[in-house]
């Protein structure tokens, strides 16, 4: 039985916080949706879960399945059983995707994959999310549609069979067929032991995966759940009506960054 | 196609080759100098012996050379590229200092492929000075140079580019990475270009840094530790180099020794 619990979480980028006192449990078998206006903090959520480096929890706590995830290093996240599908997956120059595809199945085994079993599965597994097999051999992402990205990302989550999933936009830039190809692979995965968390703008992945509880994020704080319901309600009549509701400010955004003006000086090299 | 191993020192004088052949330079080949002349002939060479003074004339020629570093302080290199069309391809993972000065003069419609590869680790210096000159018009040079620098070592390119006047539509493209490893170590590019004519093509792009973090996130946020992630950066970087070998023992060895290198 698998589970997540965050407890008052608060997270700063930059020494800006974004993540404001936010609690949150997932159990097996549930699929949690997460909604909220542009700039709110939904993938900041997400990416603090996974571990990145860039964003700093300067208060609370994440366990999952009594493990504390905050000591652990991104990639024991990954082998204990989380999965992030990005918003935006990157173009990895000179790393192939099959070669990645492979390193990752082995990363989580004691013994190296046959390299029978592992194409067979990554035939299958490529089939079932409509990924182009002779684009196995391209550099990861690189050059990939926006679709072609996000078919990547479910292969990868079909391959390595998490047990928490966090999925981050999967339906922007996805074709009609991919969004229900999307929502048969969760579906599917929800038989074995599966939980995820999953953030869209669009009520239309949320019909077919039909999640177990949803949240409204406002400036990184949940400030009301619910069930499916809430998202039909957002759906008709938007954000706006929180604000009285929970007295909270949508727009307030702007006021919290003061320090513009900062030079993003980019030190590192993404790929030459 | 002829396939010829030197593995004596039997090259030291000069070999000219005419017609189309695979040349194997074994890495017993202890040589101070040789010369190959290619001429009206495509060649493949690879090349891992320990000579330190090579000149290199090609005519009408199609060549690509992959020149394995092995076991020297100083390498001295001279293309001498007659309207043929040539790569050459250095992999420089040796565990020593190194001073490597290359000079390339390109004439006639000819166009030259210099890629090289270098990793420095352990305090070591890899110093790469490139000259090249494009004499004539429509001539090419295209120079890509890459490094991995760790374990306070330095890994340097001063690559300079000379472009006639005269040489009309002349092309050089000077590209330059460099990878960081830790904070004591140290990368330097001094890209330099000399154009007598206006009607030319060239530019130069240079990076030094550490790997992307958001790059190495995404490979280990899929299990890969920040190790694995990093060696399948940089080895995506050395391979395609290394892939342009045909023998797959070649291959393999030089893959397990730059998995060494980097570990
Ligand atoms: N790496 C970063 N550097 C600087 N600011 C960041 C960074 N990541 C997030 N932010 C800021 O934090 C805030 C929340 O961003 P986040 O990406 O979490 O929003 P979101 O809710 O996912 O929005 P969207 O619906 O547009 O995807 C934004 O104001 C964003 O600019
Ligand atoms: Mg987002």
């Amino acid at each position: 039985m698998s589970k997540l619990v965050i407890k008052d979480l608060y997270v700063n980028v930059d020494d800006i916080s974004i993540i404001n006192g936010l609690n949150l449990e997932i159990n097996d078998g549930e699929v949690h949706a997460l909604i909220g206006p542009n700039g709110h903090g939904k993938s900041t959520l997400l990416f603090t879960i996974m571990g990145h480096p860039r964003y700093n929890v300067v208060k609370g706590s994440i366990y999952f399945n009594g493990q504390d995830v905050l000591k652990m290093t991104v990639d024991e996240r990954s082998k204990a059983g989380m999965f992030l599908a990005m918003q935006n997956p990157l173009e990895i120059n000179g790393v192939s995707t099959i070669d990645f595809l492979k390193s990752a199945l082995n990363a989580r085994r004691d013994t190296p994959i046959s390299l029978y079993k592992f194409v067979k599965e990554f035939e299958s597994c490529s089939k079932d999310v409509g990924f182009n097999l002779d684009m196995s051999t391209r550099n990861l992402n690189e050059g990939f549609s926006g679709g072609e990205k996000k078919r990547n990302e479910i292969l990868q989550m079909k391959l390595l069979n998490p047990l928490l999933s966090l999925i981050d936009e999967i339906d922007s830039g996805l074709d009609v067929d991919g969004l229900e190809m999307v929502a048969k692979v969760i579906n599917s995965m929800m038989d074995g032991s599966f939980s995820c968390l999953i953030i869209s703008h669009y009520s239309k992945l949320y019909k077919l995966i039909k999640p177990t509880h949803v949240h409204i994020i406002i400036n990184g704080k949940i400030v009301t759940s619910g069930d499916y319901s809430l998202i039909e309600k957002v759906d008709n009549e938007g954000y706006k009506w929180l604000e009285k509701e929970f007295n909270v400010s949508i727009n307030k955004q702007e006021n919290k960054r003061v320090s513009i003006g900062t030079c993003n000086v980019k030190e590192s090299v993404n790929n030459g | 196609m002829d396939k010829i191993i030197v593995s004596d020192n039997s090259i030291s004088k000069e070999l000219t080759i005419n017609k189309d052949c695979y040349l194997l330079i074994n890495e017993d080949v202890q040589t101070k100098e040789y010369k190959i002349n290619i001429i009206n002939c495509k060649a493949t060479i690879i090349d891992m012996s320990k000579t330190l003074k090579k000149n290199l004339y090609f005519e009408n020629s199609e060549t690509m050379v992959i020149e394995i570093i092995n076991e020297k302080e100083s390498s001295d290199l001279f293309i001498n590229n007659v309207n043929s069309k040539i790569e050459y391809n250095i992999i420089d993972l040796e565990n020593s200092n190194l001073r490597y000065v290359l000079k390339e003069e390109v004439k006639d419609e000819g166009s030259t492929d210099i890629n090289i590869a270098s990793v420095g680790y352990k305090k070591k210096n890899k110093e790469y000075v490139v000259n090249t000159s494009n004499l004539s018009p429509r001539t090419t040079n295209n120079i890509n140079c890459f490094g991995i620098v760790k374990d306070k070592s330095l890994v340097k390119y001063d690559v300079s580019s000379f472009i006639k006047k005269g040489a009309k539509e002349a092309i050089v493209k000077q590209n330059s990475n460099i990878l960081l490893f830790d904070k004591e170590s140290c990368g330097q590019n001094n890209p330099i270009l000399l154009i007598e004519e206006n009607d030319v093509k060239a530019n130069h792009g240079s990076s030094i840094g550490k790997i992307d973090d958001d790059i190495v996130f995404y490979l280990c946020s899929r299990g890969l530790s920040k190790l694995e992630a990093t060696n399948l950066i940089c080895l995506g970087k050395v391979e395609y180099l290394v892939n342009k070998i045909d023998d797959e023992s070649i291959r393999d060895s030089l893959i397990n020794k730059f998995k060494e290198r980097v570990s």
